[in-house]
Parts: structure tokens; sequence; C-alpha cells
């Protein structure tokens, strides 16, 4: 039997949102630390770090541990949680002096254009002048306190989980209000004479203790829930009450009265803080190479020289790993052989998709990490791409020496084949079918060996596969880039190397010149430049995803996104076409396919042409050019419509992003775990029985957790489309009248986008690639 | 004031947790057990609802942790309409088809002592939850009635998700707005 003590200390639950919230907390506040370590070490010493991280555990042991588990039963433990929300964590917290480390903690751009103009705008200053007073800190302290004990208001918390975070919450804000004028965190100045503290402090514990008393002496169960509340071990409610009023009392009256009596020692010493401050604030500089700076510094923590922007490839063993082209070749040679293995099973196995690992692998889990992967880093399935090897294979055999055809030097042939794919997918249910997926394979095998067999250059990742062209597109919102990391060192480059190459390294095969390339679009993560530069002078740089898509530059190899309307067609066929893949799969569009086509008699080929037609080319097409056409007129602008449109096009990329993000995310939770029992399979039909039989009804992650994170992306996808729009439109008009009128229509764009990807991932789906479709 | 409004938004980010007790739908003795069941949500409606149970030996009112917990859903005849249950399209796949014998286990939520299991109330009415316990040789069960609400219109239920854009379309207005005064 298992021991019920031991059940009560194991209760925890770890809440996801406020962990992670709590972390990157800490981790921006290390940040901040570390760095204020050079500058100003002497105010930063290392127990604010260890008060800051206190306070932050105190409120994850508040709201993680068995404190919250059995805060609804006892009222004595509920109170312990709202003394350390009130009285502990705020205290720590405002003792780690946490503004300017996490100031400095933030990324510098986010610090400078998004949380710099607030910190100096007079409304908010107002507001906060207000708030700090410390009459209101005090006044809102106790009016909390006191306000949340009112039985109404206590049982409103408890019968309401959301009620009663907002009364978590609302203590601890006004717990930080209430300390921060005990603590005074540097470079915080007094409101107040130091002396006005100890009646703060003093008044606030008769409050504390008139409310402690009233719990403690009263004769009767305030709080209902806890009258009905099952007796743990026979525990009787009037006395939990009466414990509950006395933790209230006794170690909240020391809280109150202990920093009281400091405070008193400290002022009739003459050894106030404030002259304490004095004294640091008149001291020298030391010198910054001292103590914990020294010790930063051996740890490889020292500061960022100025301008210096983050490398991937300076990480220890990752950058490494990604530099060496031995271990991008071994990731190739670990693909090719999944997709031969695919192909092999699509060819051989069984012809039933969530049992093939070609209805798996390439529809479930690829699409799913590819997305990951470009949110979080970049286009690394292009750089572990197994058409590398096959192309390679075919360059080395086959002449490799005619030129690819003018006429096909743009976006035109991969938007068709695009358009292509998505009717094929929906007509002839591509995605169930192993057989026709292995031959998809296989073509496209032999398609890159040919083209690049024959003609030189990299002709087919630049102008035919679609996969990389929506590799490209989406790319342009990744946080990395293959990218100069010193400009200067490339205007006094000679060699050119990173586009030519060297007799042993060849250069970039799409044509991407690294001094004048901007952000992703067309890069494969290849690395051939950087094995070519013969001065180590192009890394993996980290950039404000999405900057490129309202930047206006000329781009190697690409020029303007305005003149090449071919790329606005091709990203207006992936975002459009994000919405029509995911609408193939709810009921009532397949219950508008079937009706049509019962009603005109038509093959489903032909339907779900119609439907590829009018959902990617005729509908987009029309909201496009209204679109265009009003934003020009309103913003009275003497721009030919084509540039225009194709300007705009780019902001679109986010919301198609995040309905791709949203549709093979849900395809990677709902089929997460269907590799193992289809590997089962083939080892059974290998006559392998080590690995046991196949379990079809294999759990997943498919949680109802996961819409939430649907809607998050567009919501997300939408702000940034809305951003780059904004952007995009103050390049034609700087007036802010002007702007927001070219802005409008292509503002009503994005809000119906968002609304119809909203509509359809509420509706109900047939679960492809598992075992339910 | 940042952190301030940092560890606001750590606690506005919490997410409820299930098991976590909610209210009260029954409590009685049977056999020799004293048991408690809890919902959650603590006003019902149609779609998922965590199940709760604690289970006390009857005398010393200590926990008992080695029982063996089924939970019985059925949905009592009425006459009046009913609303479906509407539950996100993932869940399609999660949903058990039988709500009889659906185990409650100790290790469901955050409180070690309570049994738990998230069982799925199709349709609105009044539906009858039976508790059946099994522990050496001791059989026991106990019945509660669940008065079950309609559900909320979907997008109604995901409001708070679409605050952000909103929230974000306000808070780059508002820093626009700061930068010209800073200007000026």
């Amino acid at each position: 039997m298992e021991d019920p003590a031991n059940a009560v200390f194991s209760s925890w639950a770890i809440p996801i949102g406020a962990t992670v919230a709590i972390l990157l907390a800490f981790i921006v506040y290390l940040r901040g630390w570390i760095a204020l370590q050079f500058r100003v070490p002497f105010r930063f010493p290392v127990w604010r770090l260890l008060s800051f991280a206190a306070g932050l555990g105190t409120i994850f042991l508040a709201i993680a541990s068995p404190l919250d588990a059995f805060g609804g039963l006892l009222l004595q433990v509920h109170m312990i949680q709202h003394l350390l929300l009130m009285m502990v964590a705020p205290p720590l917290i405002l003792a780690g002096a946490p503004y300017l480390p996490i100031l400095s903690g933030l990324p510098r751009v986010f610090a400078r254009e998004v949380v710099g103009p607030f910190l100096i705008w007079t409304p908010l200053k107002r507001i906060g002048h207000f708030l700090f007073n410390p009459l209101v800190c005090w006044t809102a302290f106790t009016t909390s306190n006191v306000l949340w004990h009112v039985p109404a208001f206590y049982e409103l918390a408890l019968n309401s989980p959301a009620w009663h975070q907002v009364e978590h919450l609302c203590f601890l804000l006004t717990g930080l209000l209430f300390w921060w004028h005990i603590v005074l965190p540097w470079p915080g100045r007094a409101a107040w004479p130091r002396w006005a503290m100890i009646p703060y402090l003093v008044l606030a514990d008769v409050q504390n203790t008139g409310l402690a008393a009233f719990l403690t002496f009263y004769d009767r169960v305030l709080y209902p829930t806890y009258e009905h509340a099952p007796r743990l071990w026979g525990s009787n409610p009037l006395d939990d009450q009466v414990l509950a009023g006395t933790i209230m009392w006794v170690p909240g009256s020391i809280i109150f009265l202990v920093p009281a009596a400091i405070i008193a020692i400290q002022y009739l010493s003459h050894t106030s803080k404030f002259r304490f401050e004095e004294n640091v604030s008149a001291q020298p500089a030391r010198t910054p190479e001292a103590g914990t700076a020294i010790l930063l510094r051996k740890l490889g923590l020292g500061p960022h020289p100025p301008g210096r922007l983050f490398d991937l490839f300076r990480v220890p063993i990752l950058g490494r790993f990604l530099r060496s082209k031995a271990s991008r070749r071994g990731m190739q040679l670990v693909m090719l052989l999944l997709a031969i293995a695919v192909s092999l099973d699509g060819f051989l196995g069984p012809q039933v998709s969530p049992m093939n690992l070609a209805g798996v692998l390439p529809w479930t889990h690829w699409r799913g990490f590819t997305v990951i992967a470009l949110l979080f880093a970049g286009n690394l399935f292009c750089m572990v791409c197994p058409f590398m090897l096959v192309r390679d294979f075919g360059r080395h055999w086959l002449p490799a020496k005619w030129t690819w055809p003018r006429s096909l030097r743009n976006k035109w042939l991969p938007a068709l084949l695009l358009a292509l794919y998505f009717w094929a997918y929906e007509a002839f249910s591509l995605w169930n079918s192993p057989w026709l997926t292995a031959w998809i394979i296989l073509s496209y095998f032999l398609a890159a060996l040919v083209i690049d067999g024959f003609f030189q250059g990299g002709n087919f990742c630049k102008y035919v596969c679609p996969i990389g062209q929506f590799h490209f597109v989406q790319s342009l919102l990744s946080p990395f880039e293959v990218k100069v990391r010193t400009p200067d060192v490339c205007r006094t480059c000679k060699t050119f190397d990173c586009i030519r190459g060297r007799s042993e390294q060849r250069g970039c095969e799409l044509k991407l010149f690294q001094p004048r390339k901007k952000g992703n679009m067309d890069c494969t993560f290849c690395m051939d430049c950087v094995d070519a530069c013969p001065h180590d002078n192009v890394g993996l740089i980290a950039v404000t995803p999405g900057k490129e898509l309202w930047t206006g530059a000329q781009r190697s190899s690409i020029g303007p996104f305005a003149s090449r309307f071919d790329l606005a067609v091709l990203v207006f066929i992936l975002v459009f076409g994000a919405l029509a893949n995911a609408a193939g799969m709810i009921a009532p569009v397949a219950a508008l396919l079937d009706r049509a086509r019962f009603l005109f008699g038509l093959q489903r080929p032909v339907i779900v042409a119609l439907f590829v037609a009018v959902g990617i080319f005729l509908i987009p097409g029309f909201i496009v050019c209204t679109a265009g056409f009003l934003s020009r007129r309103m913003g009275r602008l003497q721009v030919p419509l084509k540039p225009f449109i194709s300007d705009f096009a780019m902001t679109m990329v986010p919301l198609g992003f995040a309905m791709w993000l949203a549709h093979f995310v849900f395809h990677l939770f709902t089929g997460s775990h269907l590799p193992i029992p289809v590997i089962k399979r083939i080892a059974l039909d290998l006559h392998l029985t080590f690995l046991g039989a196949p379990n079809w009804g294999i759990a997943s992650w498919a949680v109802p957790q996961l819409l939430d994170f649907e809607i998050l992306f567009l919501d997300v996808g939408l702000l940034v489309s809305l951003y780059a729009g904004w952007r995009v439109a103050q390049r034609y008009n700087k007036s802010k009248t002007r702007c927001l009128l070219i802005f409008t229509p292509w503002s009503l764009v994005y809000i119906l986008f968002f609304l119809v990807a909203i509509w359809i991932i509420f509706q109900p789906m047939d679960m492809r690639g598992t075992m339910m479709s | 004031m940042r952190t301030t409004l940092i560890l606001g938004l750590m606690l506005f980010l919490a997410r409820t947790s299930w098991a976590d007790g909610g209210a009260i739908q029954f409590q009685g003795d049977t056999g020799p057990f004293h048991v408690t069941v809890f919902t959650l949500p603590p006003i019902l409606s149609v779609g998922s609802v965590d199940v709760t149970v604690l289970i006390q030996d009857r005398t010393k009112l200590n926990p008992l942790l080695d029982a063996r917990v089924t939970l019985d859903l059925s949905e009592l005849a009425t006459s009046g309409p009913k609303n479906e249950a509407w539950s996100p399209p993932a869940c399609a796949l999660n949903t058990p088809l039988s709500l009889a014998g659906i185990p409650a286990r100790l290790n469901h939520g955050e409180n070690r002592l309570l049994y738990g299991a998230v069982v799925q109330v199709r349709s609105s009415g009044t539906w009858k939850l039976k508790i059946n316990i099994q522990r050496d040789s001791e059989i026991e069960s106990v019945s509660t009635l669940l008065k079950v609400d309609p559900p909320a219109p979907p997008p109604l239920a995901y409001w708070h998700l679409f605050l952000l854009p909103p929230l974000g379309v306000l808070g780059f207005i508002m820093n626009r707005t700061a930068r010209r005064r800073d200007r000026v």
C-alpha cells in the first residue's frame, strides 16, 4: 500500500505556462546580471542573483507544490500559499534589483524598440508615479488582503480556477508594490523618508493581525468549502481555520516587524541604506575584471564585443557539427536511406497509409519536423536533403555542362508544379496511397539526377523543386541566416570564392553573392559559401525573424521583391494553398465536394481541379487585386499594380506559415507514435520477431490543448503580417494618415485570411495519417 | 515596474491543471469507505469533465491508496432538447468509445490522494455517475446525478486566445504614440 505521506509530498504539478514564464524571467535576469558584472559589479553582487532566483523559486513552490494541490482541502495550507505569494516572493524578487538586469537581459532590439518607448512615455510614467506612491501601495496591499478573505470572494476563487489565478496574481502584484518601498531596489529612490517605513510596516501588521485574529477567534467555519471538504485524517475544519489564522498572525507579523526593527536600528545608528548607497555611488569605478567578472570570463560568459552577432557556428559542439562537411554528408546519407526505405515499403508494403512507412513518415513526421525546424532554426531540411547526394552523383557521371534555359530562370515552373501538387494531393489522396508516394519520391530523385546531371549549377533547387520553394519562402521567417560576419572583410576581398568557388570547393550554386545576399530566399543552407570563403567570414547568424519581408532591398540573384511577380505568385499559391490544403480534410468541404460531384456527375480529379482553381487562384486573385487596387487608390500612389502587389505579397508569408504550422503540427501530434507499430510490422515482415507485434491502437499526443497552439500560431502569424504590411506601406508614404490608407485594404485581407483559417481549424476533421482516417 | 509586468504575465499564463479537486458532487459512506466525488469544472457543461474521487476509511478517515476505482457514466432519459458535445478535432482520437468502466487512477492529476479520470460528457441533461470501488475482497459502489449544461459555442470557449491580436495591435499603437511623443 502506498504511503499517504509520500502521496502528499509527491503531489506536484508543473503548470507549463507559468513554469516557462518563470524560467524565461530567470534567463533574462541572468543574462542581464552577467552583462552588468562587467559594468557595475559592485551594484550586483551574487546575493542579488540568488535572491531573485529564490523569489521566483518561491512562486514556483506556491503554485506547483503540494501547497497548491491541498489548498482546496485545508485552509492552513492555502494560507501558507498566500503568505508565500504576498510576503516572501515579492521582497526576495525586489532584493534582486531586477529593473536593470531584466532590461539588460532582453534582446537589444526588443528592449530598444518595444520596451524603451514605454519607459519614457509620459502617461505611463504618471501611472507609474501614482501606483508607486507609498500610500497607494499600502492601500492596494491591505485592501487586496482584506477583500480576498471576505467569504464571498474567497469562495469565488475556490470555485473558479480562473478567479483563483486572479486572486494569486493580485496577491503577488500588490505584494511587489508594497515591498518595493521597503526593499528600495536600485536604482529606485525613496518617495518618503526612511523612518516613515516603520509606521508603514506596523500599520500593515495591525491590519494583518486584525484579520488573523478574526479568523482565529471566530467560532464558526467562515468558508463553506472548507466546512464541506473531506476531513483528511479526521481534521476539524474549525481547528484548521484557527491554525490558518495563527499562521497568518505569527509568521505574518514577524515578516512585517523584522524589517521595521531593522529600519529603526539603521535609522537610529545612522547607517541608513541611503548613506550606504551614497558611499557606493561615490566609489571610484573599480576594475571590472575582478571577482565574479573574472570567473564569468573564464566560463566563457564574457560580454559580447560591440557589433558581434550571435553565430550558431560559434556554439560549442553544435557549431562544429553544422560546419562539418562530413556531418552534413552523414545526415544526407541517413535521409537517403530513409527515402529508400520509405519507397520500398511504399511499393512492397501494405497499401494502408497508417500501416506503411510511405504513409507515415513523409506526410506526418517529415512535414511536421520541417516546419518546426524552419520556425526555430532555418532551412535545415535542404541542408540534409537526400537529393543532394543524387545531384552530386549526376554531376559526377553525367556531362552537367548545358545552361539552364533563360525562359525558365524564374519561379513560374515551381509555382505551376506546386499548384499541380496541391491538386494531385487532394484529387488522388496522395497521403493515403503509399504506392503513389513511393512513385513521387522516385520521380523526384530522377528529376534531380537528370536536371543537375545535364545542366550547370543548382537549377533543380532554384528553379524546379516545389519542396525547396516551400522552404525558401517559409525560411524568410527563420531566426538564422547564412550571412557575412563582418562586411568590411568582404569589401577588401578580391577572390569572390563564396560565389565562384575554388578548385577544391565549389561556390554558391544558386548564385547568391554573400556580401549582397539578404534573407534566406533561395538559400539551401548547403554551406558551400561557408567552406569556400577564404576569410572564414560566413556564419549562421541570428537575425530578426521576418525582417526581410518588409525591406525593399536589392537582393543578390533575386532583385527587389517588388520586381518579382513570379515570386509573388509563388508566395500567393503557398499562402492560399495552406488554406486550401487544410480545408480539404474538413467535413464541410468534403461534403461540398461530394455534393458537387454527384450534382454535376464529374470525376473527383475534375471537381478538385475546380476547387483548387477557385480556392487558390480565382478568389485569392480577386481579393489580392482588389486590395492592391484600393490600397494604391486610397494612398494616391502612382506605381504600377504588379510590383505593388508583389511587394505586399511577402507580407502574407507569416499568415501562410502559421497555417502550415498549425496544419502540420496537428498531423505530427495526432500521428506521433505511428512509426512504432509500422517499424514493428516491417520487422515482422522480415521475420524479425524481437520487436513484438504491432499495436495499431497506439496512443498519440493528440491533446485538447493542440487547438490552443493552433490558434496561437495563427494569432502570431496575423500580428507579424499586420506589422510587415504596415512597414511596407510606410515605404510608400511616410505620412501616418496616407500610410494607414495604403495599409487598410491589406489589413482586411490578413484578417479575412485569419478568420477563414480559424473557421477551418474548428471544423471536424478527417484524421488523415491515423487509423481513424 | 517591468518586473511587476513580467511576473504578472507569468501567472496569467498559468493553466488550470486537471484533477485538483473542484466542486464536491457527492460525499457519503458506503461499506467501509467514506467517499467524496469532485468534478472540475465546478459547473458542468458538455465536453471534458474531470472526475476525482477521494476514498477514506470510514472510521479514521485515512486516505486509502490501494483501491481499484472505475467510473460508469450513463445518461438519464429526458424529454427536452439535447445539445451534443463539441470537442477539439484532435480529441476525436482519444475520446473513449465506452463510458462504462473508465479506470480512475491515482497519478491522474496534481493531488495524489485522489483517484481521477477525464470523462467526455456527450450531451446536456442529467447523467448518472457511478463509482465502483474494489479493495481486497470488498466491492462497493456509489452513484450520484450530474446536471450538465449545454456547451458554450466553440469560439467562445477559446475567447481568451483571440485576445492576442487586438492586444498586440493596441500595444503597437501605444508604442508608436510613445515614440512620437518622445520625438516631440
